[in-house]
């Protein structure tokens, strides 16, 4: 039997040509006009080739901020990552206190960004905060809008509060995923609880342990909301990360160039730890 | 049954759930009191509940965002 060849199937393929083209494309293009041009408004533009690009990678400024902002991703994604799976690990398998853990840990997943900066900001005030009260009276001295510490551990803890329910979430469903035969097995041989976890649950999890990671990673290396209405990227620019120092640059300085620039290389450097990360997991889950 | 619940006569295993829900619950818990504050004792004291319940927050929000007029 022939097969018939008609290359008006590529018709269909226009309505999502388009929806990703108004969506994704165009507006990138902008971004990428701004980054070579240098305009004084009025719609003139002036061809400035790489100038943008170099001088962001050039300043210390846009070191310093990727730095910090990788400090915060590896510290976030070492404690979720791990209390995730510790939560999940010694969560209830059945029975009615099942969904009761899961509602109340998916609480945080529901709350608005920009509500959960100001719901911590007031946990943590020094003085009439649950948090900063608490601290306080343990005799540590604890200002999160003045020590630079505070104000990394605050954001720390507040990122950890709001995402660790989704690693949990993943996790769980991983763990649930495995067949009773599995443990039995274990059993008959003789297993410890330790090479049940090592050999049994954490091959099976490794999937959405994968997904957890990226998505955790993609996330805090985008994170914008949370401490900017927590500190406000402060004292001084400690907790400025990448996408708060990219807005200070756009909209407070108002240099698109530069902005536009930094924006690429950060969409660059995003895609590019995305890919070796998902390429080194997938290999080695093929071996 | 799950090995990892073996583990449970060395170490409560309700337990790591259990603290993590309640961090999760503490700042919902503050945001919920708050609520029910008044502003002078919310900016000006450290009370764990409500000293004076009141629900003025929740007329001044419905009222003021024309929400209530919306309803009608």
């Amino acid at each position: 039997m022939n097969k018939i060849h008609s290359r008006k199937a590529w018709l269909l393929v226009i309505p999502v040509v388009v929806l990703v083209a108004f969506n994704a494309l165009i507006p990138l293009m902008t971004v990428v006009n701004y980054s070579v041009q240098e305009t004084f408004g009025d719609n003139v533009f002036f061809w400035q080739g790489v100038t943008w690009f170099e001088q962001v990678l050039r300043s210390e400024r846009f070191h310093d901020a990727f730095l910090r902002q990788l400090a915060f991703t590896g510290t976030i994604l070492l404690i979720e990552v791990p209390l995730g799976v510790a939560v999940a690990l010694s969560m209830p398998r059945k029975g009615p206190w099942v969904s009761v853990c899961l509602v109340l840990m998916a609480l945080p997943l529901l709350i608005p960004w920009n509500v959960v900066g100001a719901m911590w900001n007031i946990f943590a005030l020094p003085e009439t905060g649950l948090l900063g009260h608490s601290i306080n009276a343990l005799g540590i001295d604890y200002n999160f809008t003045r020590q630079p510490v505070a104000a990394w551990l605050t954001t720390v803890l507040m990122d950890v509060w709001h995402w660790t329910s989704l690693v949990v979430l993943l996790a769980y469903a991983g763990l649930c995923a495995i067949p009773d035969a599995y443990y039995q097995a274990a059993r008959i041989d003789g297993a410890n609880a330790w090479a049940v976890f090592r050999y049994i649950q954490l091959p099976k999890m490794k999937r959405v342990l994968t997904i957890a990671i990226l998505l955790r990673f993609m996330d805090s290396f985008m994170i914008y909301t949370e401490p900017f209405v927590l500190t406000g990227g402060g004292p001084g620019n400690t907790t400025t990360f990448l996408s708060i120092d990219l807005v200070k640059i756009a909209l407070g300085q108002f240099d698109l160039g530069p902005a536009a620039a930094m924006s690429l290389i950060y969409f660059l450097v995003v895609l590019l730890l995305c890919w070796i990360f998902y390429s080194v997991m997938m290999r080695n889950e093929a071996q | 049954m799950n090995p990892v619940m073996s583990r449970g006569k060395r170490f409560p295993g309700w337990l790591v759930p259990t603290l993590y829900i309640v961090f999760v619950m503490l700042p919902i818990y503050w945001l919920l009191s708050m609520s029910f504050k008044t502003t002078n004792e919310i900016l000006g004291s450290f009370s764990l509940w409500p000293q004076k319940f009141t629900v003025a927050n929740y007329q001044k929000i419905l009222y003021r965002s024309h929400l209530v007029q919306w309803l009608h």
